[in-house]
């Protein structure tokens, strides 16, 4: 008996039969040229009630059912969705009776189309809350499949042959980082997952969590079992109460059906997980720091080498792996390395998930293989640049990250390209930034805010971003000053060569990045004091045009300094040297009368 | 039996119990359920379903909830599957929005296709 890999069963009702068969002998001859004839079978089947979407086909195992499927399409649907599994989600109707108690991210092809969903896969589409959703969906399976015939080492090969990197931001191979782990010999081990998500503006690893737990329990009970440890901790921040919750639910559910604790699924390994609770310091996403917070210290890093997989938690092995990175563990494990391995680019493999938001139509959390460029995800996901502004630049990595200018749009993501366009992958916030954003400004914001967030244990950190800050105020202030520029990138680049960890390392960059794309807006601000965007308030001056003043007060009547003049229904004028430059006067005005230059 | 043996019987026991707890409502909704679904007024939206429930006496109404699909923009997300009809998404869902959804929507079939996804 032949082995089939798909079915495809093409409606062949009463109604459609004649019309279909057209359809059934094209599909046929596609499938003969696509060589794909001897492991998927056509079927006729009987009228499936959608008599208004037809013609339909219903693709099974992974009960898709396409509608309105054209001559045209056929081609389509088998080179992407036989061929190469990617299915024509513009074609897609719905799924099947258990799919469908679910649903399935369709509708919206202009934001999910060029999407590829591994990590994030049953967000949006299970009950989080529900351990047999994720069950009924494979759940698990990766699991059961290493406890049954995969060896530790077996599982530690397989990461390498998937090429996975670590999500969190460094980008380290997790095979390699869990080779080291189990090469380590200790009676105790320990695998942490760190879901201390600090950037501003970055939210994927909550939605992940609250979206669908029980695939963080999965990856991190296959990581235990590779590396020998028995014991799993999340380390979570405390501002994420549902995320919490969810989990604890999850952990709940996954116990009481022997999928964590002694003896998992009958076999020998056991592994238990707990969760403690960050306070939100940004430093603890560091491993070191990470480690001191849980073991009751002070957040603080500490200078590795010795790394955590020698020396950890408790002077134990520990292995930590970023909420995405665990994500994509029991998917690897299911599909196979070999699989994952063909998604992405050479050197960076699967999917990576972007938090993007900033100055675009669609905000959201998207998930896409690594390779697909910056435009793709800015214009077609994001649907362009919100109420038709121009694009300006998009940062990526948040505050460890830099700036990308439009002329490296095209660049294809990965964690080379970016590093090489002078950003990073970081963990993937991407905020996209219009003309109307201050480069000098943003780049204050992101400093201001790893200044506050410096552990003050190294030097170069502690004093040398907050003297970097200094100049940046400056200079938004109007009172830069010749040579500033040139001070910052030598403080920068001194600050990354010598703090202690990769968070003060990685500070200076936005600043050094906004200073290589844009200099000639710091040049603005430092020789000109003009700031081009209308952000930097001191270096404002608000005017009156004459011709649109109709002298009706409103500025006057909210000018907090009262240095709007002028009478009735005639022209008023700002006093510039009580002027504040707060703006009041520009929103308050009617009549556009009011400009900022 | 081994792990693997176990697991399949224990997907096998959820999907039956998945399909049968869900197909036995026809009307299925699912109300996005995330801390940002919630700030922007899912929880109301959740709220005022139960209501509808109650008021309506839908006793074939399944309301559930799902983690966040990813589109921020167009939060609270509801998703109306009703039986043999095509599934549909509703986005920036109020609670009157949602009582007009279940009016025209569900009991008069017709789609509101300016609040669709």
């Amino acid at each position: 008996m032949k082995e089939y890999k798909y079915a495809i069963s093409i409606c062949a009702g009463p109604k459609c039969r004649n019309k279909n068969q057209e359809l059934i002998k094209t599909l046929k001859d596609e499938l003969e040229k696509a060589k794909l004839s001897d492991v998927v079978k056509v079927l006729e089947s009987g009228c499936m009630g959608y008599c208004d979407q037809g013609p339909i086909m219903m693709v099974h195992p992974d009960n898709v059912t396409y509608g309105n499927v054209k001559k045209l399409d056929i081609k389509r649907i088998v080179n992407d969705h036989l061929k190469n599994k990617k299915w024509v989600s513009d074609l897609i109707l719905q799924r099947d009776q258990v799919a469908n108690s679910f649903f399935p991210n369709f509708g919206d092809v202009e934001f999910f189309g060029k999407q590829y969903r591994i990590t994030l896969r049953n967000c949006g589409v299970i009950d989080p809350e529900a351990i047999d959703d994720y069950l009924a969906l494979r759940g698990y399976e990766g699991l059961a499949k290493v406890l049954t015939s995969f060896s530790p080492e077996d599982v530690i090969d397989e990461m390498k042959k998937s090429g996975l990197r670590g999500r969190g931001g460094g980008g380290y191979p997790v095979g390699f980082k869990w080779q080291n782990g189990a090469d380590t010999p200790s009676e105790e081990k320990y695998i942490i997952c760190n879901a201390d998500e600090g950037d501003p503006g970055a939210f994927m690893d909550r939605s992940a969590i609250e979206g669908d737990p029980h695939t963080i329990i999965e990856g991190m009970i296959i990581g235990g079992y590779a590396i020998g440890a028995k014991k799993g901790i999340v380390y979570i921040r405390a501002e994420y109460p549902l995320a919490i919750k969810r989990l604890n639910i999850a952990i709940a559910q996954a116990k009481e059906k022997n999928l964590l604790g002694e003896n998992i699924l009958g076999s020998n390994f056991s592994f238990d997980l707990e969760l403690r609770l960050g306070a939100g310091a940004f430093v603890c996403g560091e491993e070191t720091a990470l480690i001191a917070s849980i073991e009751g210290k002070r957040g603080m890093p500490k200078p590795r080498p010795p790394f955590p997989t020698q020396v950890g938690l408790f002077g134990k092995p520990t292995v930590i792996n970023n909420v995405e990175t665990l994500a994509n563990i029991p998917v690897i494990i299911l599909d196979g390395a070999a699989h994952f391995a063909t998604i992405g680019t050479d050197k960076s493999k699967g999917t990576k998930v972007f938090a993007l938001a900033g100055a675009v139509k669609n905000t959201g959390l998207v998930e896409v293989p690594m390779g697909t460029t910056l435009r793709e995800i800015i214009y077609d996901i994001g649907g362009g640049i919100s109420n038709n502004n121009k694009f300006k630049a998009v940062q990526t990595g948040g505050p460890s990250g830099g700036f990308i200018p439009e002329k490296d749009l095209d660049t294809p993501i990965d964690y080379d390209t970016l590093a090489k366009a002078g950003s990073i992958m970081g963990s993937g916030g991407m905020i996209v930034l219009d003309e109307n954003s201050c480069m000098v400004d943003i780049a204050k914001f992101f400093l201001d805010f790893t200044q506050n967030e410096s552990c003050g244990k190294c030097t170069p950190c502690r004093e040398g971003t907050k003297r970097m800050l200094e100049i940046l105020i400056r200079i938004t202030e109007g009172k830069g000053q010749a040579g500033d520029i040139e001070k910052l990138e030598r403080l920068g680049n001194m600050i990354k060569k010598s703090a202690l960890c990769g968070l003060g390392k990685a500070a200076p960059n936005p600043v050094l990045s906004t200073i290589k794309h844009f200099r000639s807006e710091y040049e603005e601000h430092i020789n000109g004091k003009k700031c081009r965007a209308g952000i930097c308030r001191s270096l404002l001056s608000y005017k009156i045009i004459e011709e649109k003043c109709i002298g009706c007060g409103a500025c006057k009547r909210k000018c907090p300094t009262n240095c709007i003049s002028g009478e009735k229904k005639a022209l008023h004028i700002i006093d510039q040297n009580d002027c504040i430059h707060c703006g009041v006067c520009f929103e308050t005005c009617k009549f556009d009368a009011i400009i900022k230059e | 039996m081994n792990p693997l043996e176990q697991i399949k019987i224990i997907q096998e026991e959820a999907r039956t119990r998945v399909s049968e707890e869900k197909s036995s409502y026809p009307i299925r909704i699912f109300v996005g359920n995330a801390t940002c679904e919630n700030a922007a007024g899912a929880e109301s939206v959740y709220k005022e379903l139960q209501a509808i429930k109650k008021e309506e006496k839908l006793d074939q109404l399944y309301i559930g909830q799902t983690g966040c699909s990813g589109r921020c923009d167009r939060e609270p997300i509801v998703q109306v599957f009703v039986e043999n009809r095509i599934p549909t998404k509703y986005c920036e869902m109020t609670p009157d929005k949602i009582r007009k959804v279940i009016k025209d929507h569900v009991q008069n079939k017709k789609i509101i296709k300016e609040w669709t996804l």
